[in-house]
């Protein structure tokens, strides 16, 4: 008889940790506040700050128009679009994690869920305000919906930009949902453990009254599966149809067809490297590491790795099949990009997408929280180039030999930009101080599945066995 | 944790359907091909340009469904998911180095007149034409005979080789038990996938690209790898699923795994109408005359029939009966579905193969059937010969005897 070894199980949970326990290490997040030291201060400080900044570039672009941005004809999208396409797509992990990642029943996305999607809610709002403000006339924004009216005025329906409202639209209403629902069965855990009287009945109005039973239970269970159904598809429709606002047009390089995949697998990579570079930190600040373990980190890892392989592939097609194609536009634009005056762009962009992931190859390296923090916050800056590649660089060069400006971003681009990443933090700050970061409900149903596994029931005490600060 | 197994799997004869194929299929494809090919040497003309055109045909359908294995072997050891296991045997006679010489073997009575310059298929080996047309006179440093045949001979080489020595690893431990070997395949996996989709890539843009060489898509090679890998997974999941009740399958094999199976087809059903989708999409808006010719070619002389056919046997029709759970629990319905995707599968390698021979329309002669038919039985020979020889459910990997209580 010959023993087949069998390599050793995953260990999502870490420690010695029972229901009472894994309450005790989420919750006390909230509901300590002596937990939250000076860092926690000084960082939604600085988001504060940064969303006052976004507050002043908005009203004084509502003031002036969007002539104080740097924009100019032929690159008549620019640093907004870039924004509008970054932001859209950091949002994207957050649903990959908690739709695609749930109907393909992987547990370990259970500590990590929560947090992504809170991502994608703020993602999405920042993504939102871009081509609302970009239309010039943001106040009559409305119009881009299809609604009847006097004026007989119908969006085009033909145009990619009016998918982008609907897809836009719908994303931040499902992911909306989804995030919501499944912090219910959480915020009534809270409002029981809370000792804070507007905390206890702030708690209670947001959980609509769970009382945990198994009508309750059953319906939440269909309902995020439902949810996980729609955003599924959502989440590579939204990110295609983002592509389409590009690929519709003949503008070289703009119309590759591998833009759609392409663009959902960039939105992915850079989705997962802001979970990595916001959950690293605050698994240290709050002592998460028994449940964000390292093998979530390695996993993440691995992801960030997958899709940044794919986005190579997608720069490599670009540049074969430009030259491929023998068409004067697209063997200008690929020399251009290479040896033109972004050509610094274009080459950190392959750095930190195509070079720098490839660390993420080494086990050790990924046990190695400060070069994963690093490469994430490269791979962040490599998808915002690539977009700042995509669109102001192919709009650069144009068949008029007249136009030969070159783009560069105003004070007003830099600092709504800024403004926004204030704002984002700001709300992640929020929302690490008011809600549970980790799913609690969840990572109990790991725990449970962990423990019958290994057969330890006794293990399993009522959550009651370990009070509350 | 360590699980007692076996560790001399012989096994029984004709455990599968698929085992009555050797030597008989062998011997028959043999008679066929051989026809074939005298035939695309004998005759002249229009005549020989459309009969290569049916062994092409034929010869990429089922080429395609070896490369798709060699794929889903990759990333087996890559992801090594459980829901593979009931068809990685299938995977590894189909994608293996017997399967590949056989395929390349069978490759050259294309590729050696490219490599002569007869431009009876391949259109762009004209001498006159790449010194008189400029786009090919602008592709020559990639777009020659001398460097299409070496990247073929590099190809299959690569295919073979990896397949070989992932091969031989699974057989390595399933004689020790070590666990160090899964390990090492982990590590080779994640390259050899990333291999599979580059070669993939070229190797279409060679073969079937370049049957009109103005044209170009950076989708195309996403694209064929995930058509290749319906043809694969879903002629596995036919032959796994429509045996079930033999002794093999019949105790290992739960809902739970044919549930997975029937989830991976339908994920792929999804992902090649995503690609196909936004590749028409793309080139139809951009309405640019370097690439809409081919669905303008596409479109004409009852083409579009056939695309209409592909886009609902080979999307909506998979899309809805994979959707129903009961589908996907219940084998005969799983293996049915999957046979039809098969067919399907064919049908789109028709539309994407064919109008660059026949641009007057989908007429199929009897030679397109030869063609298939004496290819496929001698691959289905040669995939049946192999895997006699060893046990149909992997014994280095214990998970499904595991989870049924062996």
């Amino acid at each position: 008889m010959a023993v087949q070894e069998q390599l050793p199980r995953e260990i999502l949970i870490g420690g010695e940790q029972n229901y009472g326990s894994v309450n005790q290490i989420i919750d006390k997040v909230i509901l300590n506040n002596g937990l939250h030291r000076k860092w926690f201060y000084i960082t939604l400080l600085l988001g504060v700050m940064g969303t006052g900044l976004m507050l002043v570039s908005i009203g004084w672009l509502l003031y002036m128009g969007i002539g104080i941005w740097g924009n100019q004809i032929p690159v008549g999208w620019a640093w907004d679009i870039v924004n509008f396409v970054w932001w859209i797509g950091i949002g994207h992990a957050g649903t990959l994690i908690s739709a695609i990642l749930l109907l393909l029943r992987q547990q370990w996305r259970n500590s990590i869920n929560r947090f992504a999607e809170a991502m994608t809610i703020f993602a999405v709002m920042c993504a939102g305000m871009y081509p609302l403000l970009h239309t010039g006339r943001p106040w009559v924004d409305y119009w881009l919906f299809p609604y009847p009216n006097i004026l007989g005025l119908w969006p085009q329906y033909r145009s990619p930009l009016f998918w982008d409202v609907c897809a836009v639209s719908t994303y931040f209403t499902v992911s909306l949902l989804f995030w919501y629902m499944g912090l219910v069965p959480d915020m009534a855990s809270l409002r029981d453990r809370a000792t804070n009287k507007f905390a206890k009945y702030g708690y209670a109005i947001a959980c609509l009254g769970w009382r945990g039973s198994a009508k309750h239970w059953h319906r939440y269970e269909q309902a995020n599966l439902l949810l996980a159904g729609f955003a599924t598809p959502l989440v590579l429709s939204v990110h295609s149809t983002v592509s389409f606002d590009f690929a519709m047009s003949v503008v070289p390089g703009w119309n590759p067809t591998i833009f759609p995949p392409y663009f959902v697998a960039g939105a992915v990579y850079g989705g997962f490297a802001m979970v990595l570079n916001f959950a690293i930190p605050i698994r240290k600040a709050y002592k998460l590491e028994d449940l964000i373990t390292m093998k979530h980190i390695d996993w993440m890892c691995k992801i960030m790795l997958a899709t940044s392989l794919i986005v190579f592939y997608g720069y490599a097609m670009e540049v074969f099949f430009g030259w491929y194609s023998g068409s004067k536009g697209e063997i200008d634009l690929t020399v251009y990009r290479m040896v033109g005056e972004y050509k610094l762009e274009y080459w950190m962009l392959i750095f930190c997408n195509c070079v720098a992931p490839q660390t993420m190859w080494f086990p050790k390296l990924r046990q190695n929280l400060w070069v994963v923090w690093i490469v994430a916050a490269i791979a962040g800056l490599g998808m915002w180039l690539e977009r700042f590649v995509i669109i102001p660089m192919c709009l650069q060069i144009n068949p008029l030999p007249a136009i030969d400006r070159p783009y560069h971003p105003t004070i007003w681009d830099i600092a709504l930009f800024t403004g926004t990443i204030g704002f984002f933090t700001m709300l992640m700050m929020l929302f690490v101080r008011a809600l549970p970061t980790i799913n609690i409900f969840e990572v109990k149903d790991l725990l449970y599945k962990t423990i019958r596994s290994e057969g330890k029931s006794e293990i399993i005490k009522p959550a009651t066995a370990v009070g509350v600060e | 944790m360590s699980l007692a197994l076996d560790q001399n799997p012989v096994p029984t004869p004709a455990r599968i359907s698929l085992d009555k194929m050797f030597p008989s299929g062998i011997f028959l494809g043999l008679i066929g091909t051989i026809i074939m090919i005298a035939l695309i040497f004998t005759s002249h003309g229009a005549t020989k340009t459309s009969i290569a055109g049916s062994y092409l045909f034929g010869w990429i359908f089922w080429f395609g469904i070896s490369l798709g294995s060699f794929g889903f072997l990759t990333l087996y050891h890559t992801v090594q998911g459980k829901w593979m296991l009931p068809g990685l045997r299938i995977f590894e006679a189909g994608g293996g180095p017997i399967a590949m010489i056989v395929m390349f073997l069978l490759f050259l009575p294309i590729s050696v007149p490219v490599l002569l310059h007869q431009h009876f298929l391949y259109v762009w080996v004209d001498p006159h034409l790449q010194a008189t047309e400029a786009i090919l006179k602008w592709k020559a440093p990639y777009l020659n005979a001398t460097g299409w045949f070496i990247r073929t001979f590099i190809w299959f080489g690569s295919w073979i080789a990896i397949s070989a020595g992932l091969i031989a690893s699974t057989k390595r431990q399933e004689k020790s038990g070590s666990s160090k070997e899964i390990v090492l395949r982990n590590n080779w996996g994640a390259p050899a996938l990333i291999w599979f989709f580059l070669s993939a890539t070229f190797c279409m843009t060679d073969w079937v690209m370049s049957l009109d060489y103005r044209w170009f898509s950076t989708m195309f090679g996403l694209w064929s790898a995930i058509a290749v890998g319906i043809g694969a997974f879903s002629f596995a999941t036919m032959i796994v699923c429509s045996n079930m009740d033999r002794d093999v399958y019949k105790n290992l094999i739960g809902p739970d795994v044919t549930r997975d199976m029937g989830n991976i087809l339908f994920v792929l059903a999804m992902l090649w109408a995503y690609t196909s989708f936004a590749q028409f999409l793309i080139i139809w808006s951009g309405n640019l005359p370097e690439t809409n010719f081919y669905y303008v070619e596409r479109s004409k002389f009852g083409w579009n029939a056939i695309g209409l056919v592909t886009m609902v046997g080979q999307y909506f029709i998979p899309f809805v009966a994979l959707l129903t759970p009961r589908n996907r629990k219940i084998p005969k319905n799983l293996a049915f579905i999957a046979g039809f995707m098969l067919v399907m599968h064919l049908v789109d390698v028709y539309l994407y193969v064919m109008p660059a021979i026949r641009q007057n329309g989908p007429r199929p002669t009897g030679w397109d059937f030869l063609a298939l038919a004496s290819i496929g039985l001698l691959w289905l020979g040669v995939v049946s010969g192999v895997l006699r020889k060893t046990a149909l459910i992997p014994t280095f990997d214990t998970r499904l005897e595991a989870s049924h209580g062996h």
